[in-house]
């Protein structure tokens, strides 16, 4: 398991890739680290953004400002089941997704956990990128974060194992 | 260690005329998302309290449990009413606090205590 001084190593050594995210006026109950990608939809700085979409990003940057706060969040334990987190199959790669669903588009962001209550927010889409689950989008999908986590982590994976969700989240509320 | 301070956007509604749509838009989100919060604080301590569960709450709102379980999910499509019956489903009603936006957001402002974590806080834990 990564130290807190490992990752904020990582964190230096990436060039702006990874950077520990600070939300003014919130103190941090939880940790979140967001990749450049990630920090430049839900700042409203990427390319080609109309104001649609950076109204868009910004709701997901409330949902993962409500991640730092310590909010209550739930989790996905059936295939239908509304919330706002899951671990995606197989669940022994520890791969996450914050899932905002309103207003449309839908969005999705990858990541994983390094420790329990510190994620990584990784790879972000619209939902209506990634097709239907195991579709070639999904499983490229989940490439792509497995190469960013590598460059990133490099021989560190992603938290897996444990019981779920307790061993990733305080304050989860599993849907049933 | 990188950090990065994202861009305050409270402070920013105080300056901008007229505020940005897209800023309503995040403090909609804010908002649904901390009676989100709320709400599920409540029904925890309800069902240690009182053995309420998402069943009796259906039975209450005579609604079906699958139908409890959506909306506890994410507080995307809620209204005044949904989170006024589930409240009330619950045995109470919510009352509000005000705060500028030029306040931080105080540690006890409605939320759980960060001993509540168990997970890395690195300035803690490196101090420790």
């Amino acid at each position: 398991m990564l130290t807190a001084p490992e990752i904020d190593k990582i964190c230096e050594n990436s060039g702006g890739a990874l950077i520990k995210a600070v939300f003014p006026g919130l103190a941090p109950r939880r940790t979140l680290y967001i990749s450049e990608k990630v920090r430049a939809l839900i700042t409203g700085t990427a390319a080609n953004m109309d104001s649609k979409m950076r109204e868009r990003w910004l709701v997901a940057r409330a949902v993962l400002e409500a991640f730092v706060d310590g909010h209550w969040i739930t989790t996905k334990s059936k295939k239908k089941s509304r919330a706002e987190m899951a671990v995606l199959c197989p669940q022994a790669a520890g791969i996450w997704e914050f899932r905002d669903v309103k207003p449309r588009p839908s969005l999705r962001i990858l990541g994983g956990f390094l420790q329990k209550d510190v994620f990584v927010a990784l790879v972000p889409y619209e939902r209506s990128e990634l097709g239907k689950k195991g579709s070639q989008e999904w499983r490229d999908a989940l490439q792509n974060f497995n190469v960013q986590w590598e460059l990133l982590f490099g021989g560190h994976k992603p938290m897996s194992g444990g019981r779920y969700p307790d061993d990733y989240l305080s304050l989860a509320r599993p849907l049933d | 260690m990188t950090t990065s301070a994202l861009p305050d956007l409270l402070t920013d509604v105080l300056k901008k005329e007229p505020i940005p749509k897209e800023t309503i838009g995040y403090l909609v989100a804010r908002t649904k998302l901390r009676l989100h919060d709320f709400i599920l604080r409540q029904l925890a301590t309800a069902e240690d309290s009182q053995k309420l569960d998402q069943a009796k709450i259906a039975r209450r709102l005579g609604v079906s449990r699958a139908q409890i379980s959506q909306q506890l999910g994410v507080p995307g499509n809620w209204t005044v009413a949904s989170v006024t019956k589930l409240a009330a489903a619950m045995g109470g009603e919510i009352e509000f606090q005000w705060r500028p936006f030029s306040e931080e957001k105080p540690e006890a402002f409605g939320g759980p205590s960060p001993d509540e974590f168990s997970g890395l806080r690195p300035e803690e834990k490196d101090a420790a």
